[in-house]
């Protein structure tokens, strides 16, 4: 293959955005140029290199969008919606009632031209009311703005400044949630990333609306790509429900609740006075949260808990491997189920860490009141300062070293 | 070894390499693919990833021994990221050589 076929070949494969594509393709053009200065042929650099269909299968899977795939799942489920709707219009005409008694009136009638007029009444009747759902529900085509206004399906409730948001049975979406500064209209923004499809919801000045619903549907097709919701910082307590993958970074608030299904979830610089978050199953990292008390529970899954400041913390963790890490925390009670655990860097008053099988690490801990408790496996204890350190590790394989504590009640 | 997993070790290598010096993809190419044992796509592709998230920046430089080249530099998100993947390494690393090395019975 010469090296223009490669180019050709290669270009009409990728399916990424333009800049993405023009920028490996010259990417490709220069490996050409600077191969060929270092003496190698362009027969040659072509046999070194990845073929294009190789090349394109790993843009397209790092960088492509599957648009198409996308446009065709959204107008199918458009399609379904709009079935619904339907089905639920020819419901409330009650058209087999009108027919029944059509065709009463009907076999009352001699002539056969009266029983097709009426019939053809009715089919206009229906044909109007299917007009009026295609005109309603498939306004939000592709590239369109879509009020949801009216549907139902999932909630949104805002009252005062608590929101709640609530997405579920749908496994395709990545939801991100943000605050907007300066947001005066009070409005609750969705933005699906392409955009495609966009959705205000405003508050009133009373900090109460929300008649706003937003169908699975359209969501679905939104969280193929990513759903972006930002809320204005008029919201002071904000919950979200989810089984989709959860990313809230950067919010200052509250209260600020959460509960995932089986997925994961994502906290990062969030400054509140309560944080309380939940997860069924998956990973979990939290990051950077300045809060007064905090609870995260979750049932198995990795979990990364990293630079927290709060006066009181209480852990729940299942299996799975657990790193915490720069945690400052007057009270802190954790309850970990078994798998690889790293607690390092803590410094506090009154710490208890209840923990499973596995393999532990402790260390670098400067704790007033330390209790640690362990059910077998093993554990690493090192640089741990104490004023008392009690707890139970016996049955568990141990090492021990520089541990600082005046008063040591730890049963080995 | 698998692909993720290799995809998580270009992106860290990626982003040392930049940290030591500004460089264009086909010096990168050279460098990385044969230790790493990857094809030149997934550099080019994590490059292109990597400028799309603000972790790299773009630009020209006429060069002295050769064509002018498109040359890509760390940007300060793309540091701290070097040093969160660093450290999330670090630990992986350690947790793995405990459990394979195991620990002394007291």
């Amino acid at each position: 293959m010469s090296k223009v076929e490669f180019m050709s070949k290669l270009e009409s494969l990728l399916k990424v955005e333009k800049e993405d594509k023009d920028s490996i393709l010259e990417e490709y053009e220069s490996y050409f140029v600077e191969a060929v200065s270092d003496g190698a042929s362009e027969e040659e650099v072509v046999r070194i290199l990845e073929t294009p269909e190789e090349i394109a299968a790993t843009a397209n899977g790092d960088l492509g969008t599957n648009r198409s795939e996308d446009v065709r799942d959204y107008l199918e489920s458009q399609i379904e919606f709009a079935k619904r709707g339907i089905e639920n219009t020819v419901d409330m005409l009650d058209v087999n009632r009108i027919i029944d008694k059509t065709n009463d009136v009907i076999s009352k009638a001699v002539q056969t031209v009266q029983k097709q007029n009426i019939i053809e009444k009715i089919n206009t009747k229906i044909e109007n009311a299917v007009d009026k759902l295609k005109t309603m529900d498939f306004s939000g085509m592709v590239g369109d703005s879509v009020d949801f206004k009216g549907s139902k399906a999932e909630e949104i409730e805002v009252h005062k400044d608590t929101l709640t948001i609530n997405i579920n049975d749908d496994n395709n979406s990545f939801i991100s949630v943000s605050v907007e500064e300066g947001n005066d209209e009070n409005k609750v923004v969705f933005k699906s990333i392409p955009n495609t499809i966009k959705n205000n919801i405003t508050i009133d000045e009373n900090g109460e609306i929300i008649d706003y619903s937003i169908p699975k549907s359209s969501i679905k097709y939104a969280g193929r790509k990513k759903l972006r919701i930002t809320v204005p910082s008029v919201i002071k307590s904000l919950t979200i429900v989810t089984d989709c993958p959860l990313s809230i970074k950067n919010m200052e608030l509250t209260n600020l609740t959460t509960h995932v299904g089986n997925s994961s979830l994502n906290l990062t610089e969030i400054e509140t006075k309560n944080l309380d978050v939940n997860l069924k199953n998956g990973p979990i990292s939290v990051k950077e949260i300045d809060t007064e008390k905090i609870s995260i529970k979750s049932g198995s899954g990795p979990v990364i808990i990293r630079e927290i400041n709060s006066k009181n913390i209480i852990l729940d963790l299942g299996h799975g491997s657990i790193s915490i890490k720069e945690v400052q925390s007057n009270d802190l009670l954790a309850t970990i189920g078994s798998g690889l655990v790293t607690i390092q860097e803590i410094i506090g008053k009154n710490h208890i860490y209840n923990l499973g099988a596995g393999a532990k690490t402790i260390k670098d801990l400067d704790i007033r009141n330390l209790t640690v408790t362990s059910q077998g496996g093993l554990i690493t204890m090192k640089n741990i300062d104490a004023e008392v350190l009690d707890g139970d590790i016996s049955g568990t394989l141990k090492t021990l070293s520089n541990i600082d504590a005046k008063t040591i009640n730890l049963k080995k | 070894m698998d692909t993720q997993f290799k995809k998580g070790v270009v992106e860290v290598c990626v982003l040392n390499e930049l940290k030591k010096e500004d460089t264009y993809g086909y010096k990168l190419v050279k460098s990385l693919s044969l230790v790493l044992e990857i094809g030149e796509s997934t550099i080019y592709t994590m490059l292109r990833k990597l400028t799309n998230d603000g972790n790299l920046e773009v630009y020209e430089r006429e060069g002295t021994d050769g064509p002018r080249r498109k040359y890509y530099s760390l940007t300060g998100i793309g540091n701290k990221r070097l040093l969160i993947l660093i450290d999330e390494w670090e630990l992986f690393s350690t947790k793995v050589n405990n459990l394979i090395g195991g620990l002394e019975n007291e």
